[in-house]
């Protein structure tokens, strides 16, 4: 008796352990990872923006100094301004060259869709680094294939690089060239995900091509869209390498974005303190758009 | 740890201790051992029978070394094992045997260190040893005077021309340092030129913070000095002959791409429709080779009045006192090495450019034009005011006081003074700040 009710007893908490030990274990090589790749260099560097540490040797507490400082920088600014123009210019061109590319290769009406595919796809497999070094061919100012051609016609050579909106437009497109791939396989699958039904309904009551996109796709993908405006708008704040690749910042330093004024900042100059304060801020705005996003979208799903 | 084992093992063996050479391989403690056993030895008074050499080169353009050691070890039976590092890790390497106290007893290195620079050998005696003519305007002596390290082989800025295009334009051009012309007048000449034969551009000029002092030199000015508080400041040559620099970005003499946005000035000179390019001496092993499609040309580096460059160590040798036995085995190596006779063999193998002087090296180049190169620098480099070298000097002296400059503020600033973004006088108000913010005081 006792020792079958010794069994009974035992058997729930083993029974529980079953179910809540294994995903403990999961979730704890995930915590631990987390905070040894995350939480503690994110608590670092918070802690860093509080110093002058200059990357060696003993550092001083010196309170919101850096913070204060980065308000009155006026380099600081112009990288702020430059990445949300670039931000402003990238999001949209990304937005609608992919959309267009995904709406043209699920077409029925479109010969050779999947070819047409990879070949959208194969610029995003490529390192940013590359996509610069191959815009840098075409776009060169002295040497470009573009110039050249230009000039062949009679032109006069286009400052690609050293107008320095010129030389932003060029890393624009650049950059939407090699994100168009990735953010048009998103937006084929939410095309395909519409009913075909809702079509076959508007044609009936008359609606054309362009009627039955803008009342009917652009609605129905707007999960979709809102998720690619969201990745797109965090990437943009967080480009580097195509700038480095294509044109160094350049002109001088006018196109020099936040992350490569962070990283000059830090590393060539050795105000790592005051590099991580312009990180954390860079952080709070991404966080901001994030939240300001994810809100609008749960305004526009409720409604 | 294994090659102070070797090393020191070698002598153990004369002493008659050879089995322990085995342990001392693998057994950090039997290592320990040796190390006090070769400590000990130096009192015996002979000189060392073998030597460690560090050197950190690319495999294959270590030939010139190679020939040496061999030939040392022949003719004064001294075996010198010579050991070839990465040079990713190789500062890493000199520290951390510094600290274990293993150093190498010769080491060939990019820069001096002050972790370990108050083990160097004083090389006074190579360097002012007369019959050598060791270029004085290329060493740096610490504040007792004494010497620490002596320039394996030397660096100069220099200027190319494509000289299909002069040709092609009937425009002279000077062929001796001693007849050199003003930047004035290779500008006006590169000007005709370019429009003579439509070429692109009469000038690129690398991004370099080492090419523009050569040109500030030349114009008379010192670029960015400090004064005997260590203080930084530029002088009024300097302001001028910068805003000259600045100015010549104007896309016709020369494009503001490579300054300003990173655009390759060697590849722009390369394709055949640039008339001249400044850049210096490494480039002569690659164009012998590269440039087909037209002929190209060192001429000798303009003169305003100043006749100057900047010329850098390519590499220092130095010598550790590990104790007084290795420390005189070290010596006796080093001197040799710079006896003019071996030096020159060295450079010739290598294909370095000497810091002795009237050595006359024949280079193993097929190419008539990269011979003519080297002759050209050879010749010149005897003639450079001695401010040529101050930066060189300047850089191992920060070191020895434990500073470094990490970052020249040069590039960015002035690309931004050519972007319009700032004067030229403001640029170089930040690069002062930037050079005393480093290495000031």
């Amino acid at each position: 008796m006792t020792k079958r009710a010794s069994a009974v007893s035992a058997s729930p908490p083993r029974r529980r352990s079953k179910y809540t030990l294994a995903p403990l274990v999961l979730i704890a090589a995930n915590v631990v990872l987390f905070s040894l790749f995350f939480v503690w260099p994110a608590v670092i560097g918070l802690v860093y923006s509080f110093t002058n540490y200059t990357g060696v040797g003993a550092f001083q507490f010196i309170g919101l100094d850096n913070y204060d400082n980065l308000l009155g920088d006026s380099t600081f600014y112009d990288a702020l301004t430059r990445t949300l123009l670039y931000t402003v210019l990238f999001v949209p061109l990304n937005f609608v060259v992919s959309l267009l590319a995904a709406n043209l290769v699920v077409s029925k009406h479109a010969k050779g869709g999947s070819v047409a595919r990879v070949l959208f796809f194969i610029p995003w497999l490529l390192s940013p680094i590359v996509v610069g070094v191959l815009w840098r061919w075409m776009f060169g100012e002295n040497f470009g294939l573009v110039n050249y051609v230009i000039e062949k016609f009679g032109g006069d050579a286009v400052p690609w690089q050293s107008n320095a909106d010129l030389s932003l437009l060029v890393v624009v497109m650049a950059s939407a060239w090699a994100w168009t791939g990735f953010t048009m396989l998103l937006f084929i699958a939410a095309i395909k995900n519409v009913p075909v039904s809702y079509y076959e309904a508007a044609s009936l009551d008359g609606a054309g091509p362009w009627r039955q996109f803008f009342s009917i796709t652009l609605p129905s993908i707007a999960p979709t869209s809102f998720i690619v405006i969201l990745l797109n708008t965090i990437n943009a704040m967080k480009e580097y390498p195509v700038f480095v690749a294509l044109n160094n910042g350049g002109p001088g330093t006018s196109n020099n974005l936040l992350v490569q004024y962070i990283y000059e900042t830090g590393f060539k100059r050795g105000q790592i303190g005051y590099a991580s304060a312009a990180s954390f801020v860079l952080m709070l705005i991404l966080m901001a758009v994030a939240i300001i996003q994810l809100i609008v979208n749960r305004r526009v799903e409720n409604r | 740890m294994t090659t102070v084992g070797v090393r020191r093992s070698s002598r153990l063996g004369r002493g008659g201790t050879r089995r322990l050479v085995p342990l001392a391989a693998g057994v950090s403690a039997a290592a320990l051992l040796l190390s006090a056993c070769g400590g000990g030895e130096s009192d015996s008074g002979g000189t060392s029978k073998s030597l460690t050499f560090w050197i950190s080169t690319v495999p294959g353009q270590d030939a010139g070394w190679k020939k040496m050691v061999a030939q040392y070890e022949k003719e004064t039976g001294v075996k010198v094992k010579l050991v070839n590092i990465p040079y990713e890790g190789y500062t890493t390497k000199l520290r951390n045997s510094a600290q274990a106290n293993s150093l190498p007893d010769v080491a060939a290195v990019p820069a001096l260190d002050p972790i370990w620079s108050n083990k160097l050998i004083d090389l006074s005696d190579i360097a002012d040893n007369k019959a050598n003519k060791i270029n004085a305007n290329f060493l740096a002596k610490d504040s007792s005077g004494k010497v620490l390290s002596i320039p394996s082989d030397v660096t100069a800025s220099g200027m190319f021309i494509n000289k299909s295009l002069f040709e092609k334009a009937g425009v002279d051009y000077p062929t001796s340092p001693d007849k050199t012309w003003t930047w004035d007048e290779f500008i006006k000449a590169a000007n005709e030129v370019q429009e003579k034969t439509k070429a692109k551009y009469s000038l690129t000029f690398d991004p370099s913070p080492s090419r523009l002092r050569a040109m500030v030199y030349e114009m008379g000015g010192k670029y960015v000095h400090a004064d005997d508080s260590g203080k930084f400041s530029v002088d009024d040559a300097t302001k001028k002959a910068v805003k000259t620099f600045v100015g010549w970005n104007d896309d016709k003499t020369m494009p503001k791409s490579v300054w300003t946005s990173g655009a390759d000035p060697s590849a722009m000179f390369q394709s055949g429709d640039v008339v001249a390019y400044w850049s210096g001496v490494w480039q002569v092993a690659a164009y012998s080779e590269s440039i087909t499609k037209f002929e190209w040309a060192s001429v000798p580096t303009p003169a305003q009045p100043v006749q100057a460059s900047d010329v850098n160590s390519g590499g220092m040798t130095v010598g550790f006192n590990n104790n007084a036995d290795a420390a005189g085995a070290a010596k006796k190596f080093l001197s040799w090495l710079y006896e003019p006779d071996h030096y020159r063999t060295l450079c010739e193998t290598s294909g370095f450019l000497p810091v002795e002087s009237g050595l006359n090296p024949k280079y193993p180049f097929k190419s008539e034009a990269a011979q003519a190169a080297f002759k050209l620098y050879n010749e010149s480099i005897p003639l450079y005011d001695p401010i040529s070298g101050y930066f060189n000097s300047a850089q191992t002296n920060w070191v020895l006081k434990g500073k470094s400059l990490a970052e020249d503020p040069t590039k960015t600033e002035l690309g931004k003074a050519i972007n319009g973004q700032q004067s030229s006088d403001k640029a170089l108000e930040n690069i002062v700040a930037g050079y005393n913010q480093q290495v000031g005081g």
